[in-house]
């Protein structure tokens, strides 16, 4: 079982090889190996950190499920290689365990083959060295058949957010990010299926969740809906990865989350990866790369101007009426960004809500003044935001 | 009066600043106070680097080339083969400090919408490009190697001042699918630079300046070595203010003619018995008492001397600091994309942290040192972020190593009062180790 964390680690590779992988995102109490990092580094990160240590060493106390035993760190941010360094340094630990720093080229706001290329090489070393520690061979058709599978889910997955779109009143947008979550933790032949029933039973309003994937797929069901005000302002969030009690506060005090641009949430449905790739010749490395890259970039891809843009027209298309900015304490990508956004949004007249948190220890108390204040002030008029 | 407190009293006012420095004047009458001071400067080296540094400012603010804003670690070899104007917001923002304008220029960043989570440089810079006070760019040059902020910070700016921003984007990786990376991007840098300026992007001039870059390198190594004498021929706090000449100076002219003098005097000062005093104080004859010898990892506080003097104070030298060691390989003139590449990929803070930890140890053995103090900048993730876990391993070494939180700019993070009785009791377990209890 591998851990990782962002959204641009290929889940593909690890398919390929027969690996199941676990998405760390730090939800459970823990402490395990803070010692490790210092107080004033990202807070999620500290909170993979211990997730992985807990369950590694099982005394969460809860039951975690299968130990790590390795994880794969795309190079993000300083935050990310530094939790990779953790891993690497962790004298607690017994057995081998596979700690691999992925290197991640940033597209820097354009189409830009020489990084794809770069991830390419990167995704390749990736596997190679995969292989290796496993024991188990490179196949390309099982690497394409994961390639495939993984893009159905990324595909059914975009049709739910397309269908909260219409109508977010309906859905709580924590069960989605919840559904992200649990997308990157599960095998996706036993996950498309589910993700089908539901969509299913999404798109018929009476339906009762009885088809295939039975009781899984109702449980998602009860976990997604909800019954808001569609009179509620539409909001689109973003920033770095939040606390879902955070969306649920947003909806218990009257917003609804029309759309997100979070990495726990829409941009892990982002890929791309071009199809039929089953015809000779092609390099699936590359094809993946591209796939991964060639999306609209998050702030560490440093996209400049293209990175407004591509908000502004995520409003549009959610028909928001105002912008939450969650930023985590320490994540230096969104406090960065958030200093060129935050002039871009006042001069396009869209309301922009900027909130910090530390992950867990969310601060909620103090988030919903703010936020209570923010959905009075863009009142209950459903108006969208003309820009 | 020294040369700061001069410079204090012409830029007193912010609303003065721009006028002050973008004036001619300013430069002839900061030359000559310069000058004046000559005799009391511990080195000829640290005069001449001051010299540079004025010179360079001056050509900046007064529009007698291109202006180019550089990030630390960018390879500003490609600047100097172009004659256009490096600047250094970073260093400018150290300077801000030193002056006593930080907190005032850091609140104009806070103003501008930066979190005061994120490094004190880039929030007095920010604050200071808000307020118009730094020099025009027409290109911004940051490196992803080694700071994570600057690419974003003038991602930013480059919005503000409407100047491209072009970035190299440096992997953690080394090997040749990594050189050939960065080395194709230096390259399409280069001559996007020259198309912006204006200039003419000439192969013989890159040659020179990386020739004269690779000058620096083995002055500078030179340098190092003569450093491990016991006692310690150099300031070690008088060698952090060479940082100019390392993120700004690189394939200029004079930043190799400095390193040689700098070499040659530190070898003639060994040879002649005399030791340079505390930092700034001149030179002295005689042996110079060293209580403890620290190899000293990332910066200063800029704002305040209070703590590096206390610990000269307590008769510790800096034997060696983090940011002097040279850690590239030679480079090569007639491959200078190659080169620059091979130098961007090497650096050892830039890849797992057991090489930080790996090269430190062999610094501290190097140089003899009885402690290592690793200053955690704040909001330096990439050197923070390690620390403790250099601490544990290199303590399972057997060195007694102090992690220092504290700030470079901003001093209204840390109170300088207790980092000093960290440092005392630092000091303290020095000494016992010593005494062998």
């Amino acid at each position: 079982m591998l851990g990782w964390v962002c959204a641009y680690t290929p889940e593909e590779v690890f398919a390929a090889l027969g690996i199941e992988s676990y998405r760390l995102c730090g939800e459970q109490q823990a402490t395990a190996m803070q010692h490790l990092l210092p107080v004033n580094i990202c807070p999620l990160v500290r909170a993979c950190l211990s997730e992985a240590g807990a369950r590694n060493s099982g005394c969460d106390g809860a039951g975690m499920g299968t130990p790590l035993s390795g994880v794969v760190m795309a190079a993000a941010c300083p935050a990310l290689v530094h939790l990779a360094n953790a891993f690497q340094h962790d004298r607690g630990r017994s057995g081998r365990f596979f700690v691999h720093l992925l290197d991640l080229p940033r597209t820097l706001g354009r189409e830009n083959e020489g990084a794809c290329l770069a991830f390419a090489a990167s995704l390749r070393d990736l596997a190679g060295r995969l292989s290796e520690f496993y024991g188990v061979a490179w196949d390309d058709g099982a690497f394409l058949d994961a390639i495939e599978r993984q893009q159905q889910v990324r595909l059914l997955l975009r049709e739910i957010y397309r269908m909260r779109q219409e109508r977010p009143e309906q859905f709580r947008a924590a069960g989605i990010l919840e559904l992200v979550r649990t997308a990157g933790r599960t095998r996706k032949e036993e996950l498309a299926p589910l993700l089908r029933s539901l969509v299913a039973s999404l798109r018929d309003a009476g339906a009762s969740g009885s088809q295939d994937g039975g009781s899984a797929a109702a449980l998602q069901l009860e976990c997604l809906r909800r019954q808001g005000s569609p009179r509620g302002p539409r909001l689109l969030v973003t920033g770095s990865p939040l606390p879902t009690a955070c969306l649920d506060l947003i909806e218990d005090l009257g917003g609804n989350v029309a759309g997100d641009d979070l990495c726990h949430g829409y941009r892990y449905c982002l890929p791309n990866v071009e199809e039929d790739l089953a015809g000779g010749g092609t390099d699936l490395f590359l094809a993946l790369s591209r796939g991964y890259l060639q999306r609209p970039a998050c702030p560490r891809m440093l996209p400049g101007e293209a990175r407004f843009a591509y908000l502004q027209a995520l409003v549009r298309e959610c028909r928001a009426q105002g912008v939450v900015y969650h930023a985590l304490k320490f994540c230096d990508t969104s406090l960065y960004d958030y200093a060129l956004l935050r002039s871009r949004f006042i001069e396009a007249g869209i309301p922009m809500l900027y909130l910090e948190t530390e992950y867990r220890d969310a601060g909620l108390e103090q988030a919903r003044t703010r936020i209570q204040a923010f959905l009075e002030l863009l009142g209950s008029d459903s108006t969208p935001v003309r820009s | 009066m020294d040369f700061d407190g001069f410079l204090r009293s012409l830029l007193w006012e912010r609303q003065r600043w721009n006028r002050v420095l973008s004036s001619p004047l300013t430069y002839s009458l900061l030359n000559g106070f310069l000058r004046l001071t000559r005799a009391s400067c511990p080195l000829e080296a640290v005069y001449r680097t001051g010299l540079f540094a004025l010179n360079e400012i001056g050509r900046a603010y007064t529009g007698k080339a291109p202006v180019v804003w550089s990030s630390a670690y960018f390879p500003v070899e490609l600047v100097w083969s172009l004659d256009l104007c490096p600047f250094s917001p970073e260093v400018a923002a150290a300077y801000i400090a030193e002056l006593g304008f930080a907190e005032e220029t850091m609140n104009m960043g806070e103003q501008a919408g930066y979190s005061r989570d994120i490094c004190s440089f880039h929030r007095c810079i920010a604050g200071a490009a808000a307020a118009g006070n730094l020099p025009r760019p027409a290109a911004l040059l940051a490196s992803t190697q080694l700071c994570d902020g600057a690419p974003l910070l003038f991602q930013n700016l480059s919005a503000l001042y409407e100047a491209p921003a072009l970035v190299l984007d440096v992997p953690y990786s080394s090997g040749p699918e990594a050189e050939h990376y960065v080395a194709g991007q230096l390259e399409q840098v280069w001559l996007s630079l020259a198309e912006l300026t204006g200039q003419r992007p000439d192969p013989a001039r890159l040659a020179e300046a990386v020739s004269r870059s690779e000058e620096f390198r083995a002055q500078m190594q030179r340098v190092n070595e003569l450093r491990c004498r016991v006692p310690s021929p150099v300031s070690g706090i008088d060698m952090l203010g060479f940082i100019y000449l390392f993120f700004i100076g690189q394939g200029s002219r004079e930043a190799a003619e400095i390193s040689a003098t700098l070499a040659s005097e530190i070898e003639s000062d060994c040879e002649a018995g005399v030791r340079v005093g505390q930092h700034g104080t001149g030179r002295q004859s005689g042996a110079r008492p060293e209580k403890h010898r620290l190899l000293w990892m990332h910066l200063k506080p800029y704002y305040s001397n209070e703590l590096m003097n206390f610990v000269e104070q307590q008769g510790a030298v800096l034997a060696m600091e983090e940011f002097s060691h040279i850690y590239w390989p030679p480079l090569d003139p007639e491959q200078p994309f190659f080169s620059l590449a091979r130098k961007l990929l090497s650096h050892f803070a830039f890849k797992p942290v057991t090489e930080r930890i790996r090269v430190m140890a062999e610094l501290a053995r190097k140089y003899r040192v009885d402690g290592i103090v690793h200053f955690s900048h704040h909001g330096c993730r990439q050197a923070s972020g390690g620390a403790l876990m250099i601490k544990e391993a290199l303590q399972e070494e057997g060195w007694p190593v102090l992690v220092l939180e504290g700030d470079c700019v901003d001093g209204r993070n840390e109170a300088c009062g207790g980092m000093l009785t960290r440092m005392q009791a630092f000091m303290e377990i020095l000494q016992e180790r010593k005494l062998g209890w």
